[in-house]
């Protein structure tokens, strides 16, 4: 039978835990290959900045170095990786939102201003398709931090509700409601940009 | 938008696979069939969908500057120097026992040393008030007994040594003064030898009983009536031959 990488990875992941947590850095080392793209990819998706993301998957990994004791093998490795990098970029966008909130206070103004041109809206207006998805991607960066994050995790890395709870550490109506949220102001923001005047 | 679309609102957002139930699903497609507002933003949000799908699909990439990762991650790590050595159960708990142990024990010797300190200053308070009150007390004595004695010498150059004068002069004297304040008194007096005294004690030996601590009984008043008198007669006498002589 044919293993897939997935499978491959499944079953050296255990391994290369136990050889690390004797203080082996070379399994260690052979870990952090091959988890550390998902990691950055989750990391760039969420934070939109290849600098940010790097510090935060190098972060991500001297936690997991630090606690590799307190790894419970009944949880996916990495859904516990993808924890800890959630976890750093929930802090890295609260940090920024803070920023943003101080220097800038028209957030919310813009927000009404985009739901009520969206309730008005126009069916017809036709927009490139990948105009549309980094308006929808720029949209996502004005969302608070946790809603930001749950968009993230369900809707562009495909998780599913269960696992965006299990991953953020909240219920999964919480996760629906953060959803809810999260896509009403996405489309009320993406339709407001497409009845701009040109 | 009518209040059915608000309460709809909540469902109609929540379009992809897994996140309704199929109840919640059968309420969404019925209030579509009839609502053209909510109709078209559940299009809207598809069309959302499969804009998004593609970069579900990309596989992650790593630019250049992210390669370095897993050197510079590896680097953080050995330099820090971070053992993976687990501690027993029970030596963990010490040592997060030891870790707020440390500060407990600083804290609690400094406040018995400001308190021992403080208790120490007030001792020395308490004490030296005790001596400039034994000091006091003390002068205060010294310049009793001397202005007694300043009392007793006048008195016997004026000559004033009867019966009525000692017995009026007595209440000078405080209780506490014993009867050899007398007899150092009477040697000041006469400037005599101790003979003198000496030969008036032997022949007056019951007034050297007498103690004015607690008064006088009625033993001590007959003895000082009797060979009081007697003594002050004596006296008279000697000082009487002293002028003479003179």
């Amino acid at each position: 039978m044919m293993l897939s990488v997935s499978d491959i990875q499944d079953r050296k992941i255990p391994e290369l835990i136990h050889r690390s947590l004797e203080g082996d850095h070379h399994a260690f080392r052979s870990l952090l290959e091959l988890e550390h793209k998902y990691a950055y990819f989750l990391a760039i998706r969420i934070l939109r900045d290849e600098h940010s993301a790097c510090d935060v998957v190098q972060e991500a990994f001297i936690r997991v170095w630090n606690n590799l004791d307190r790894y419970k093998p009944e949880i996916k490795f990495t859904t516990w990786l993808y924890k800890i990098v959630v976890n750093l970029c929930y802090d890295k966008i609260k940090m920024e939102t803070r920023r943003r909130k101080i220097f800038g206070s028209l957030d919310a103004l813009r927000e009404k201003e985009a739901e009520d041109i969206a309730d008005g809206n126009d069916p017809g207006l036709a927009i490139d398709r990948r105009e549309l998805c980094d308006r929808i991607i720029a949209a996502a960066e004005d969302l608070p931090p946790m809603e930001r994050i749950v968009f993230h995790l369900r809707d562009i890395m495909d998780m599913t509700v269960s696992e965006v709870a299990e991953v953020v550490g909240i219920s999964e109506p919480s996760v629906k409601a953060n959803l809810c949220y999260a896509r009403k102001r996405i489309r009320n923001v993406v339709i407001a940009m497409q009845k701009e005047p040109l | 938008m009518n209040n059915e679309c608000h309460s709809m609102e909540p469902l109609i957002y929540l379009y992809r696979n897994g996140e309704l139930s199929p109840p919640e699903k059968r309420t969404i497609l019925n209030h579509t069939a009839t609502c053209s507002h909510c109709r078209e933003i559940l299009s809207q949000l598809h069309d959302f969908d499969l804009t998004l799908q593609p970069l579900r699909e990309e596989q992650p990439l790593l630019s250049p500057a992210s390669q370095s990762i897993i050197n510079e991650t590896m680097s953080r790590i050995l330099h820090a120097n971070t053992s993976v050595t687990r501690v027993s159960g029970t030596e963990e708990v010490i040592e997060r026992f030891a870790i707020w142990l440390k500060p407990a024990i600083g804290i609690t010797l400094t406040a018995l040393s400001i308190l021992f300190t403080v208790q120490q200053s007030v001792d020395v308070r308490k004490v030296s008030r005790m001596e400039e009150n034994i000091n006091l007390r003390t002068i205060t004595l010294q310049r009793a007994n001397a202005k007694e004695q300043l009392n007793i010498r006048s008195f016997g150059s004026e000559r004033l040594l009867n019966k009525e004068a000692i017995n009026g002069y007595l209440p000078h004297f405080e209780a506490s003064i014993p009867v050899p304040f007398l007899m150092s008194g009477l040697s000041d007096l006469f400037q005599h030898d101790t003979g003198l005294l000496e030969e008036l004690a032997k022949k007056y030996p019951d007034i050297a009983t007498i103690t004015l601590d607690d008064g006088l009984d009625e033993r001590e008043k007959q003895i000082l009536s009797t060979e009081g008198n007697a003594l002050l007669k004596d006296i008279e006498q000697l000082i009487h031959q002293g002028e003479q002589k003179q």
